[in-house]
């Protein structure tokens, strides 16, 4: 067994912990199953499934018609950063009827990276409303698609009602280098914010 | 939070699965995060099921409407498998132990079992605060 990894420096700073765990949240079909897959230094965990015609008029695939599966509880991957930390990503299904399942998986999450797609901005609103009745500091990328607008980040920023101070940066959910990026920015920013005198 | 890579509890998941056609067993914390593995389920392996089985038992709460009182607690999720069964049950307060078997395997025996690991655990699992740094 693996002991005795982290465990003589489980401190990275006074209130960080070895293991941090966050959330990867996102509308449907945003790209968490992807950005999750492409992290992980494991194997995934998925919970995919196959669409079936149930969800027609539910799940709108307008502009995403290749989209055959849809993630149904969860997706889970482990990033070790450095000695001192690891990050476990709990990717959580976007659709309204699994907010149940999402309350829970938010159970000791330290942040939330929000996933959001510039031609469906609006369907972003309500995970950013579920992300903030939770309490949960997050860091908003924009996950960009093929042929996805590029939107300016003062737009973005007015369109997302984001703060000042919350994170906003671009990635491609396929590639490591800008999705790791957009990791780093979430978890810079829960240290910031850890810093801050309450 | 859980020092996942000193598996100080493994043993007693060991020693609880001497009992014949088991498997493997964990021990994970509410939100989903190892808090311990038996010894031939490797750390990666551990840590994906423990990320499932709080998904699991998070559906499996969700479904409580459908038996009856939508607040009635949650004891165990049992899923069968060609292969055998997992089951999954509450270990305390914000923990929950899950542990496979064989087809063969005698599933009264391994509830009682899991219900004994369970109060020994909960001995154990006073967890310890958060901000605690070791000695």
């Amino acid at each position: 067994m693996d002991s005795a990894l982290v465990s003589d420096s489980r401190y990275l700073r006074d209130t960080v912990q070895t293991a941090v765990k966050l959330l990867i949240v996102g509308h449907f079909a945003v790209g968490k199953t992807t950005f999750v897959g492409t992290l992980s230094e494991i194997r995934p965990l998925r919970t995919e499934e196959r669409m079936t015609q149930a969800g027609t008029f539910v799940d709108d695939l307008a502009g995403i018609e290749d989209k055959t599966t849809t993630t149904v509880a969860m997706d889970f991957g482990r990033l070790t950063l450095s000695d001192r930390l690891v990050l476990y990503l709990f990717g959580t299904p976007g659709q309204q009827r699994f907010t149940r399942l999402w309350q829970d998986l938010s159970r000791g999450a330290l942040g939330a990276l929000v996933l959001v797609d510039t031609t469906r901005l609006d369907s972003s609103f309500e995970v950013m409303d579920l992300v903030e009745r939770q309490g949960l500091p997050y860091a908003v990328a924009v996950n960009r698609f093929d042929g996805s607008p590029a939107v300016p980040e003062a737009e973005l920023r007015e369109a997302l009602d984001l703060l000042p101070t919350t994170p906003l940066v671009q990635c491609d959910a396929r590639d490591e280098a800008s999705s790791l990026r957009a990791l780093i920015a979430l978890v810079d920013h829960l240290l910031t914010l850890d810093q801050e005198p309450a | 939070m859980i020092d996942v890579t000193n598996n100080r509890l493994g043993w007693m998941l060991d020693d609880a699965l001497r009992m014949p056609e088991t498997r493997h067993g964990i021990l994970l914390s509410a939100d989903g995060l190892l808090m311990a593995h038996s010894e031939r389920i490797d750390r990666d392996e551990a840590e994906r099921q423990a990320a499932a089985m709080a998904g699991l038992q998070s559906l499996a709460r969700g479904t409580a409407e459908f038996c009856g009182d939508p607040g009635t607690t949650w004891r165990q999720t049992i899923s069968e498998f060609d292969d055998g069964y997992v089951f999954l049950v509450a270990a305390g307060a914000g923990a929950y132990l899950a542990v496979s078997a064989s087809p063969q395997v005698d599933m009264e025996a391994v509830s009682f079992r899991l219900q004994e690991l369970v109060q020994r655990l909960g001995k154990e699992l006073t967890s310890p605060p958060r901000e605690s740094r070791p000695a």
